[in-house]
């Protein structure tokens, strides 16, 4: 029998780059995009070829940049490189990130032609002038337009990320966005909080001081406002920053987390397989030379975890989600007991409210509060 | 080479800091040909970099020179001198070694307060002084006036006092013609027995811990039993010989000479500076003057990697190797781990060596702040010297505490009078007296614990008289005073590196003070913590570090876990360099951040 395995599938272009964005993603035109494509299916290929006698793919996420901005068709060869190569299993779940203004109905049967059942779209906000500030070309029509689309052809299964504490965004802004996804019906909706990163225009004006970030307490109560409203509303947090209806966790999400086995195709996507974490280079002329004269993938980083390593993540990954970190199964894994090892430190975060312990499952899970500090709770348990 | 005493100078050069002192030393050796300016790195006798930069010399170097003049050789010996108070007996034993001085002094800057101090202590010493005015390149030199000022501030003739420019080599040969004519040959016999004069010493990888000597009488060479007169220390001469300006092997040191000795001497600790080295068997009186030196200030030094305790034990080691002044014990602290109690002999002494610390042995080290001794009496009458807040007796046990004053000389300008009463009162000062040196300057006296000047008083004197006061101290003994124990409590638990001992009267300020600061580097934890300064029980000032409410919510784009895996990195690599205090995580960086308190 096949094992499970979710595939990645990067796509590195956008119509524009995002004033926060640090991911890798290029503006560039259509010929490139041919060359990637066909560079990209080489390596589906390859790695086809290599893992299809022992993996089935279970979930397929094609990411970016911007997967809709590639110009029609080149979608569906994809996928259909992918069929051809690999063992996808009935109702496997296959997600595309979306821009709003790039849709189109016909993108909209391609898409489906090819399989795909769910999708994510950025909104990030649902005000006009935070959607300026942040640099995204897309207006709130063009989000409404797209979810119109998508359910007129009957994918109903559509995420919406939402992103907290941009400067200038306001609590009410927050809450605007959510009541307008709630009204919609949107079954999944990602929070993520602004993470400014080194090098994007964002970072050199917080440098200059001529935007600042929003008070902690103001983002604070962004979170908990979206954790309160969407629990009410019948979400569950499954994940430190997704909520989902019942049925509409993202099984590839969860991949991540859990740390399945998963292949990142394309450029600069990561893997993890066989305890190993790899990731292809970051370099777009070099990704495509690279496959067409080589017929080989490059693989620019590669790790084999070491046991401490494997053990800081299992505690990193596990405590994002809701259903905790399982003591027993990290028991078995590693061979050592965290109620022991960590009896001071989980004790103190037990006093402090960020953590409980579920007796009967024996499961560590991070409360509200104990989510907003995360990195801070890992930091002290690794 | 026959061996006469009429044709040896042996003679120091005394400046204030700045006044060109190490450039002069320059010079006088390239006009005697002893180095040739390819050779020359700027300012030769300090040898140590750290010197070099903070133009202070430390460390004492000899050089023997050859200069002829009117048709007859000249043997000079150089003996140059530590220019910081730290420093003082050294400096006294230096010019102990000597018959003259020659007094540069800065013709745009006139007399200063070490200018004075040096005087005094050549003086003492019965040397010759031969002043000579420096810097007369300068625009703003004024030669006449500043000769003025050494006739009636200091009393000595200047009548022919040579005006020079160490800098342009300007009439360097006047300076040795006068150390020539005016300097004393030194007296002495070398048949008589031996009484060498230990006026420093260093530490030589091959050669161990070698003496620098003047032969007071007698004659030492290699194969001579001798014995440290006052430690009763014997060992063997192995070598002898001078500096030219590097160490050269003679086949002996006469009396009147200057140079060093070796003996397979393990390290400078054996080797006590004002110490006397005679033959063994003989009852050669010790010379006058020894004096143990003692450590004044007291300073803890921890690893800021608790690994790194047996690296740091090693460099302590091998400074002690080279500077016997310098003490040590291990110390171990519930906040910092295992480190070190060092004693110095003052402030810049211990800047010097945890800069070396830093530099030389790379070595991260945290530094708590400055303390003296203080002299113990319990009530069950017994006495003890303290020089850990730590280690401080309960205080239902205290009769009483006496704290080390010293007797400090302020030189300054007339208008910062007030300011420096001000401070001085400030710093429980005890006003003696003052006197008008001159129009332009005045010399105050106050008693002043040791205290208060090892933790601000250098800053606050030149802030409160831009510079311009200088002074000099003395030790003057313990007097009793009203100490408390201050400790500062984070998250309700003492923090034992943060205790210090304080005037009741300064205890609430110096309290608010230490917790407005940890409020300042204290990071914010996964709870609230409060940070106390208390005397006992009772707590005095209290700041709050409110818990941390968010991180990053981030993304886990792509399965590219490494972005996580970075930010876990960095988190754990600086959590390396946090010390837990009990429950709380703090910086390293914030014990240097309170010693800075003002």
């Amino acid at each position: 029998m096949r094992k499970g395995l979710s595939l990645y599938i990067h796509i590195p272009f956008c119509n524009s780059k995002c004033n926060y964005c640090s991911f890798t993603s290029f503006v560039s035109n259509d010929e490139i995009k041919d060359r990637y494509v066909s560079a990209l299916k080489k390596e589906i290929a390859i790695r086809g070829k290599e893992l299809s006698a022992q993996y089935e793919v279970t979930t397929i996420y094609i990411g970016g940049g911007t997967p809709s901005s590639l110009p029609g068709g080149l979608i569906k060869s994809i996928m259909q490189e992918v069929y051809k190569h690999f063992v996808v299993i009935n109702n496997a779940e296959i997600t595309i990130e979306v821009n709003p203004n790039t849709l189109t109905k016909e993108k909209v049967s391609e898409y489906m032609f090819a399989g795909i059942n769910r999708v994510s779209m950025g909104l990030q906000c649902a005000s006009k002038t935070i959607l300026e500030k942040m640099g995204r070309t897309h207006t709130l029509d063009d989000f409404l337009k797209s979810v119109q689309m998508l359910r007129e052809q009957g994918l109903n299964n559509i995420s919406a990320d939402v992103i907290l504490g941009y400067p200038e965004e306001t609590l009410t802004d927050v809450k605007l966005t959510i009541e307008l996804l709630l009204k919609l019906g949107i079954p999944h909706i990602s929070t993520y909080m602004l993470s400014v990163e080194e090098g994007t225009p964002l970072s050199v004006k917080l440098n200059h001081k001529t935007t600042q970030l929003p008070e902690e307490e103001t983002v604070v109560s962004m979170y908990n406002y979206c954790v309160d409203r969407l629990t009410k509303a019948g979400f569950e947090r499954y994940e430190v920053s997704n909520f989902a209806k019942p049925g509409f966790r993202s099984k590839h999400n969860e991949v991540y987390w859990k740390r399945y086995n998963y292949l990142g195709l394309g450029l600069a996507a990561h893997s993890f397989l066989k305890h190993q974490r790899f990731s292809n280079t970051k370099d777009l002329p070099a990704y495509i030379t690279y496959i067409e004269s080589n017929g080989d993938v490059p693989v620019v980083e590669a790790k084999k975890l070491t046991k401490e390593e494997e053990k800081e993540e299992w505690i990193m990954l596990m405590l994002r989600r809701s259903d905790g970190l399982d003591v027993d199964a990290y028991k078995k894994e590693f061979g050592e007991n965290l109620f022991v090892k960590k009896k001071n430190q989980l004790a103190m975060l037990i006093k402090n409210g960020l953590i409980i312990i579920n007796t009967q499952t024996n499961h560590i899970i991070a409360t509200n509060k104990g989510f907003l500090v995360l990195n801070k709770i890992i930091e002290t348990l690794v | 080479m026959k061996h006469t005493l009429d044709n040896i100078r042996n003679f120091s050069i005394i400046a204030h800091i700045d006044h060109g002192k190490s450039t002069l030393a320059d010079r006088i050796m390239e006009t005697t040909g002893l180095i040739s300016d390819r050779e020359k790195k700027d300012q030769l006798l300090d040898s140590m970099d750290l010197e070099r930069e903070k133009g202070i010399t430390i460390k004492l170097a000899p050089v023997t020179m050859k200069y002829n003049y009117k048709g007859k050789e000249y043997v000079l010996n150089l003996i140059d001198t530590p220019g910081h108070v730290d420093f003082t007996y050294e400096v006294s034993r230096s010019l102990a070694a000597c018959e003259g001085a020659v007094l540069v002094v800065d013709s745009t800057q006139g007399v200063e307060a070490q200018t004075i101090a040096n005087v005094y202590l050549a003086l003492e010493n019965d040397l010759e002084i031969i002043p000579v005015i420096n810097k007369i390149d300068l625009p703003s030199a004024r030669p006449n006036e500043v000769k003025k000022e050494v006739e009636d501030i200091i009393g000595i003739d200047c009548s022919d006092a040579p005006l020079v420019s160490a800098k342009e080599g300007i009439n360097i040969d006047k300076v040795i013609e006068a150390v020539i004519e005016k300097v004393p040959a030194p007296k002495g016999d070398d048949k008589g027995e031996l009484q060498a004069l230990i006026f420093d010493s260093y530490y030589d990888n091959y050669k161990g811990a070698v003496c620098l000597v003047r032969i007071i009488s007698g004659t030492a060479k290699a194969g001579m039993k001798i014995k440290m007169a006052q430690t009763g220390k014997e060992f063997e001469i192995t070598e002898v010989g001078i500096f030219t300006p590097s160490a050269t092997e003679t086949e002996s040191l006469k009396s009147g000479q200057v140079g060093y000795i070796s003996a397979s001497i393990k390290t400078v600790s054996d080797i006590r500076v004002g110490d006397t080295i005679i033959e063994q068997g003989t009852q050669t009186p010790a010379l006058p003057g020894y004096r143990q030196v003692l450590p004044v200030v007291f300073s803890g030094i921890f690893p800021i990697e608790g690994d790194k305790y047996n690296l740091l034990k090693d460099a302590l080691m091998k400074l002690k190797l080279s500077d016997a002044s310098l003490e040590f014990t291990p110390e171990t602290s519930t906040a910092l781990g295992y480190g070190f109690r060092c004693g110095f002999l003052g402030l810049l002494h211990m800047e010097v060596i945890t800069e070396r610390l830093e530099r030389e042995f790379n070595l991260d080290i945290i530094t708590t702040a400055p303390s003296v001794s203080y002299k113990i009496t319990k009530t069950n009458g017994k006495t003890e010297i303290i020089s850990n807040p730590t280690n401080m007796p309960p205080a239902v046990e205290v009769a009483k505490i006496e704290e080390p004053v010293i007797k400090a000389s302020i030189f300054t300008p007339p208008e910062y009078v007030g300011a420096i009463m001000d401070l001085a009162t400030n710093k429980r000062g005890e006003y003696i007296d003052m006197q008008y040196l001159e129009k332009t300057r005045v010399k105050m006296t106050y008693i002043l614990p040791l205290g208060e000047i090892v933790y601000d008083f250098f800053d606050k004197l030149k802030s409160r008289t831009h510079g311009y006061a200088s002074f000099d101290y003395e030790l003057d003994g313990y007097r009793e005073s009203d100490m408390v124990k201050l400790d500062i409590l984070l998250n309700g638990e003492i923090c034992d590196a943060l205790s210090i001992l304080v005037h009741r009267d300064k205890a609430y300020e110096r309290g608010r003070g230490i917790c407005e600061k940890l409020k300042e580097v204290v990071p914010r934890q996964l709870f609230e913590v409060p940070i106390q300064a208390s005397i006992g029980s009772k707590i005095i000032a209290r700041e709050t570090v409110k818990a941390l409410r968010k991180d990053v919510i981030a993304k886990c784009y792509g399965g590219d876990i490494s972005r996580k895996r970075k930010l876990l990195e960095k988190q754990k690599e600086g959590k390396k360099k946090m010390r837990m205090l009990g429950s709380v995580e703090l910086p390293s960086e914030a014990f240097l951040t309170i010693l800075k308190i003002d």
